[in-house]
């Protein structure tokens, strides 16, 4: 009997338990707040938008629609007419609409997410003269991209709920996220009374969009004209960290992310790790002067090859392209030496080269990307074989993102001073208030500050004639520059490809007084070269000049046009209707947004560009409800 | 026919059993009659008159339950359990389809899911071949009861119906438990569900829960490490194995024991992945982050969760739960049925309801304790354990600490055949309780 008690309790106890962690659970559901439920913040209300540093709008939210098909409040036979109709407006193919519509397992099923407002008002029309019966039309906010693929890899998307997914916009969903804005002297009124939604904070990028999308321009070019799998660019403000372009191509458009695959929409700048070759001799160079082992002065003989035997009685071999004789620092980096580079390495230990790359912050993250942000690879010491010593050095058997070399180029051009690289300028509150201004944050001295000049003239050096990098010479600016060509490792068979190449060059600017460091790496070229001084530093020139055209940089020998952002796309008025009808002819289509997003008015627009012809004309009293039809051209 | 009997003492029936299961039967029609109106107000279902036939008629079957004398029909067992399992095997291979399993047999609008009696009488039959088998070896025991369960869970998964099948399972041990098999070969079960489950997982958990590079993931990517330490633990099995058969010391007895849950994990977790598609394996586990998959296996979660938490403390009113009416979770009168109620109710009537099903358990385990021989004994607790994991998995399921197995609420959810095995088990059950006093 005693037996059945103790089995009898045990029973019990777990009984308890289980009833124990429902009540828990539960209670945590029905009282917390439905953000903590979801994980997710789902307060309704408007997202912050997402502008470039000039505050051009980059994502925005508007009115959209899900429209689904509930089949037990649809007729089967009338439904089964109207299906062409449907697969019309939603675009989704009418064969697959007609499968789901007599697949039994499912009640119900979407038609199409986040439909712009034009076809779905057509569609709540139709259904209210009883056209589509079992057709449902649910408003839900949305995100709209203006700029579509502009940083798509940096902006990101949202999904399910208008919460981010990608980029910006999961990384400060929280910020994003509509709040209400209440003032914190306990009182709980609402700072500005006149924002009654709740709204999310507004997000400054450090990007500019007209540089942005220039950049984008030569990337896709490129990508073209080189049948390479991608191209990335990325330009930083050496003085502040901020990043002013962060591009790569292919891109995506974050308004239909759901047509791209995974592989598309990857942010390649933060999450694709590789050997990035000789460009990466400037690091190690910088570190080697730093220690102490060469001088600017040191006479290296380049005579084609690398050669040490090891004590083990390795023999170690790294060639060069060419027999470049006897050359100093300048003329190893410019002509890209292997043999250079490698016998410089001799001088210092693998402690101390070790040491000085990571300070540059090679293998660890910048911070600048998401949570699964690549740190690359840096194998400690320890690990290191005979020949990694000068493999390292000359840009293998270590793996970087575009991130980290742009984060590194910045301490060179920066006198020797580590900063921590940026996306955001700034965050506003829905009222204003300001929630976060970027400042410079030096992490740390690397090397000194002669060392950094001492590579910097180097670089120069490359961009000469004398140089690999001189078609990245922009004619009427100082410029130091450093190419670099990378086998890829086959992930096959583990060894370096044949014919996967990563070319790449690294640009500095003006090298005088540093400003922009720009990096470009073009993935798998399969054109005529595959050598980044050959395709990649033409690509940086173009980069630069787009750069340059933005930014009133003093120019050398050419009459100095001071551009003072005219180039720059400019801050459009906003449409905005009153009582009375205004002349809208000549807005662009993205000055029309705002009306497009109140819900008073059934504004539709046809064509883009900007707009030609407007109905009512100007002058008409307009009320709730009132129609405006204009036409874009 | 003296096997069939009305009970002398029908005053010695458990109504406080009976009340409750009748108020459960009514809340749950009641849910359906409101999970059949969309948010227009349109009735689109009339699933609630079906569940009142279905209500009616489980009536009767609980009452004919209640007549007949089981402990003294226990010889009978073998026979019913043939029977199903002979059902089950006609269901497998000419059985309706419904949703993606061919778990149905019926005639036009109509029809039964043959798993559910199948639990049911596999209790009976269980509980008689251990009643009947107490000089055996904990050992022997325990091997015949894993077949006499297997049998019929393999048939279900073969459905393919995960869900049912998993029901087995806590009934095994609840009447191995109530047996009074050695503990260790109890624990030996749950260890093994527990690693299998795990084994089952981590695969795709390196893959959507943790970022890429983890260790687990790197483990996974290189399907060598994985094999080779299988290896080692199957070598490690036999080592001590035979340690354990040549010099019989206990500590032998131990790595055996560890290495055999092991082991058999693997192994049922390396079929799983062979016969289950990963999108079924993301629905056991994706309650741990719904928000993994929010558009796919975790959209059921996110839209139940939602529902629950927006009915606050005392809910929105019967008929007025609008998350419920508009977002359409599927299944919401079978497997999501509790995400209306605590909806429309509110924490105070999901908590009533959550209180009344514990209350019934607990009523279920007096009655146990009451009765006077083991073999009623052991049909309570098979009875027991059916309920309390059918309860535990579909209300954890609706509010999001539960794998999504597809488990029907007894009494509550729709569905004409859950209803008349839950009256069926009920009316063994008051049986039992209104027989105790005759031995």
């Amino acid at each position: 009997m005693r037996m059945l008690k103790f089995r009898l309790g045990s029973a019990l106890v777990l009984l308890g338990i289980i009833a124990t962690l429902i009540f828990a659970r539960y209670a945590q559901l029905a009282f917390a707040s439905s953000s903590i439920a979801l994980g997710e913040d789902a307060l309704e209300g408007e997202r912050g938008r997402i502008v470039d540093r000039n505050g051009l709008t980059l994502a925005m939210d508007v009115p959209k629609y899900d429209i689904s098909v509930w089949k037990p409040s649809a007729d089967k036979e009338v439904f089964e007419l109207e299906i062409p109709e449907l697969a019309k407006l939603t675009g989704m193919p009418a064969d697959s609409i007609h499968a789901r519509f007599i697949d039994e397992n499912q009640n119900f099923f979407y038609l199409a997410r986040r439909l712009p407002a034009d076809k779905a008002t057509v569609l709540l029309n139709a259904k209210k003269q009883g056209k589509y019966q079992g057709v449902q039309v649910e408003e839900i906010s949305g995100r709209l991209y203006p700029e579509g693929r502009l940083a798509a890899h940096l902006i990101g998307f949202t999904g399910e709920g208008n919460s981010g997914l990608d980029g910006i916009e999961i990384k400060y969903n929280a910020e994003l996220n509509p709040k209400p804005r209440k003032a914190d002297d306990g009182t709980g009124r609402l700072i500005d009374p006149s924002i009654k939604l709740p709204q999310g904070d507004r997000i400054s990028l450090s990007i500019d969009a007209t540089l942005q999308h220039m950049i984008e321009d030569i990337l896709k070019d490129t990508v073209k004209a080189n049948g390479a799998e991608a191209a990335l660019a990325i330009a930083m403000d050496v003085h502040s960290g901020e990043l002013l372009c962060y591009a790569a191509e292919p891109g995506f458009d974050p308004n239909d992310y759901s047509a791209y695959d995974a592989e598309a929409r990857r942010d390649l700048l933060s999450l694709y790790s590789y050997e990035p070759g000789s460009v990466f001799k400037l690091f190690s160079m910088a570190s080697i002067l730093d220690l102490g082992a060469i001088t600017p002065n040191t006479i290296f003989d380049c005579d084609g090859a690398y050669r040490k035997t090891l004590p083990s009685g390795e023999k170690i071999l790294i060639k060069d392209l060419g027999v470049y004789g006897k050359q100093n620092l300048a003329g190893v980096l410019a002509l890209s030496s292997n043999a250079g580079v490698g016998y410089a390495s001799d001088k210092v230990t693998e402690q101390d080269l070790y040491q000085r790359l990571i300070a540059f912050g090679f293998g660890a993250k910048t911070g600048v990307g998401l949570s699964g942000e690549s740190p690359g690879s840096l194998r400690e010491p320890e690990k290191w074989s005979g020949r990694s010593k000068p493999t390292i050095a000359i840009g293998q058997e270590v793996m970087v993102t575009a991130l980290q070399m742009i984060s590194a180029a910045g301490a060179i051009a920066n006198g020797g001073l580590l900063l921590k690289p940026t996306t955001i300028n700034r965050i506003e509150s829905a009222d204003g208030q300001l929630v976060f201004q970027h400042e410079p944050q030096v992490l740390r001295r690397v090397v000194s500050e002669a060392s950094a000049k001492a590579i910097l003239d180097a670089m120069e050096h490359t961009a000469s004639l004398q140089g690999t990098g001189w078609r990245a010479k922009v004619p009427d600016i100082r410029m130091a520059v450093k190419t670099g060509t990378a086998q890829m490792i086959d992930p096959t068979t583990r060894a370096y490809s044949d014919t996967d190449y990563i070319a790449s060059t690294l640009g500095i600017f003006p090298a005088d007084k540093p400003r922009i460091a720009l990096y470009i790496a073009i993935i798998k070229p399969r054109g005529a070269s595959y050598l980044g001084g050959q395709i990649a530093a033409p690509v940086l020139r173009q980069a630069a000049e787009a750069v340059l055209s933005i930014l009133d940089i003093e120019r050398g020998k050419t009459p100095v046009v001071v551009h003072g952002g005219t180039l720059r796309m400019p801050e459009e008025k906003e449409a905005a209707v009153g009582a009375i009808m205004p002349d809208l002819t000549g807005y662009s289509k993205r000055s029309l947004l705002p009306l497009l997003e109140r819900k008073d008015l059934h504004v539709s627009i046809s064509g883009d560009g900007y707009v030609v012809s407007q109905q009512p004309a100007p002058g008409a009293t307009i009320s709730e409800g009132s129609k405006i039809i204009l036409r874009l051209k | 026919m003296r096997h069939i009997q009305l009970p002398k003492f029908i005053s010695g029936l458990d109504y406080v059993i009976l009340m409750v299961c009748l108020l459960l039967t009514g809340i749950g029609i009641a849910s359906i009659y409101s999970a059949g109106i969309d948010s227009e107000g349109v009735r689109f279902s009339n699933e609630y008159s079906k569940q009142i036939l279905w209500a009616v008629s489980g009536l009767a079957i609980m009452i004919a339950a209640l007549i007949l004398d089981i402990s003294r029909l226990k010889d009978y067992t073998l026979f019913a359990y043939l029977v199903i399992l002979l059902i089950l095997i006609y269901t497998r291979f000419a059985g309706r389809v419904v949703n993606g399993a061919r778990s149905w047999l019926g005639i036009g609008e109509y029809g039964i899911q043959p798993s559910e009696f199948a639990k049911i009488l596999t209790i009976l039959f269980l509980a008689r071949y251990l009643d009947s088998s107490e000089q055996s070896s904990s050992f022997k025991r325990l091997v015949m009861s894993s077949i006499i369960i297997g049998i019929p869970v393999l048939l279900i998964l073969s459905q393919p119906d995960f869900g049912s099948a998993l029901v087995f399972f806590p009934i095994l041990i609840v009447m191995l438990h109530v047996a009074g098999i050695d503990k260790r070969y109890i624990l030996f079960i749950l260890f093994s569900i527990v690693c299998t489950f795990l084994f089952l997982m981590l695969p795709l958990a390196g893959k959507y829960f943790f970022s890429t590079g983890n260790i687990l993931d790197l483990f996974f990517q290189r399907p060598g490490y994985a094999i080779m330490l299988s290896g080692l633990f199957l070598i490690a099995l036999v080592l001590s194995l035979w340690g354990w058969l040549v010099f019989k010391k206990r500590y032998y007895f131990w790595l055996s024991y560890t290495f055999s849950i092991l082991d058999l994990s693997i192994a049922i977790a390396y079929a799983g992945h062979k016969v289950l598609k990963e999108y079924q394996i993301m629905r056991l586990m994706v309650f741990l982050n719904p928000n993994v998959d929010p558009q796919g296996a975790g959209w059921n979660i996110l839209q139940s969760v939602t529902a629950i938490g927006s009915g606050g403390l005392i809910g929105k009113g019967f008929l007025q739960g609008t998350q419920s009416h508009a977002r359409f979770i599927p299944q919401q009168s079978t497997d999501f049925i509790f995400s209306i109620i605590a909806e429309e109710w509110g924490f105070i009537g999901g908590l009533f309801l959550v209180g009344l099903f514990c209350f019934l358990l607990y009523r279920m385990l007096v009655v146990l304790s009451s009765t006077k021989d083991k073999y009623s004994m052991l049909v309570c607790g098979g009875i027991f354990g059916m309920f309390t994991f059918h309860f535990m998995i579909n209300v954890g399921m609706a509010i999001g600490i539960m794998p999504i197995t597809g488990i029907p609420l007894y009494f509550i959810s729709y569905g004409g055949s859950s209803l008349w095995a839950a009256f069926m088990a009920i009316g063994f059950l008051l049986g039992i309780s209104s027989r105790r006093y005759r031995m």
